[in-house]
């Protein structure tokens, strides 16, 4: 044990060795603590970058959809529009959103330009050539939600 | 027990023993370092896709996660699965936790062939709604 004594300095209870030595004796400790919260923030920090995942819903029931509450009332059946990413030579293109086939930026451009008062109630399939690259399904995938339609694949 | 002289003050090596603790942080930052080691190759082998659009997770119940590969390899929880074992192994899970979210982790260079069974078997069993993971853009969503 080291002695101590205890002394009043400036109105305030002091620790202080009897000998006077130094009570800061020991190593630094702040440099030290300073560089393992630096470590623990970028191991925080890329844990949270690499947890940057989320996803898109799809029905794959093969059945009609069922009508949402606005359309009974209507009494009309759910207006479904058929899309398919085809590949013609290498290049995707996508059937369905007029007469001709039409590139992936040129089919975003479509959906995006669409006016739908209730897009919820529009239901969209998706079907695929069996080589064309899942990337390019769900970027059809990604242009009709930002629409807010139900999509369904095929 | 040490024996101090009060004569001769205080000795070489006093003060806080940051042994332990050194230790502790060292254990700390290999654990990390592995763990995300662990993360980043288990990641690398389905690249899947970014979009602009998405639901993030907030799941009450842990979701089903099936992956496929860029080769068409399916994966269940992480381990490579045997297709004509799919529909069985799905059942069970399926089962096991009714109403939980089935995830497809698709890898964007995977041809749409090698999902459609995947939805065909999902649909054989009574699943009606998937969830594709994607990623968030950097610096958005």
């Amino acid at each position: 044990m080291k002695p101590w004594i205890h002394t009043h300095e400036h109105g305030a209870l002091r620790k202080r060795s009897i000998t006077g030595a130094p009570t800061t004796s020991g190593p630094m400790m702040t440099p030290m603590v300073d560089v393992v919260l630096v470590i623990l923030i970028f191991f925080m920090g890329s844990a949270t970058i690499a947890g940057h995942e989320w996803f898109l819903g799809a029905s794959i029931e093969d059945n009609d959809p069922q009508p949402t509450p606005a359309a009974p009332t209507l009494g009309l059946p759910t207006p479904i529009i058929e899309t398919r990413v085809v590949m013609l030579g290498t290049t995707p293109h996508v059937l369905g959103l007029g007469p001709d086939p039409i590139t992936l930026d040129e089919a975003r451009s479509v959906i995006s330009s669409m006016d739908m008062d209730d897009p919820d109630t529009i239901v969209v399939t998706i079907s695929a050539d069996d080589d064309a690259p899942m990337g390019d399904v769900v970027d059809l995938h990604d242009s009709w939600n930002a629409l807010g339609v139900r999509v369904r694949l095929e | 027990m040490r024996a101090v002289s009060i004569i001769q003050g205080s000795r070489k090596g006093s003060g806080v023993n940051v042994t332990p603790m050194i230790d502790v942080v060292m254990c700390l930052i290999v654990f990390y370092l592995m763990v995300g080691q662990l993360a980043i190759e288990k990641r690398a082998q389905i690249s899947i896709p970014e979009t602009t659009t998405g639901i993030d997770p907030n799941d009450t119940v842990d979701p089903i996660v099936i992956g496929i590969g860029e080769d068409g390899t399916i994966h269940l929880d992480n381990d490579t699965i045997d297709p004509a074992r799919l529909k069985g192994e799905l059942q069970g899970l399926v089962s096991r936790s009714p109403g939980a979210p089935v995830r497809v982790r698709a890898d964007e260079r995977a041809g749409f062939g090698d999902v459609r069974p995947v939805l065909d078997t999902l649909e054989a069993i009574g699943v009606t709604s998937v969830e594709f993971v994607t990623l968030k853009p950097m610096g958005g969503g």
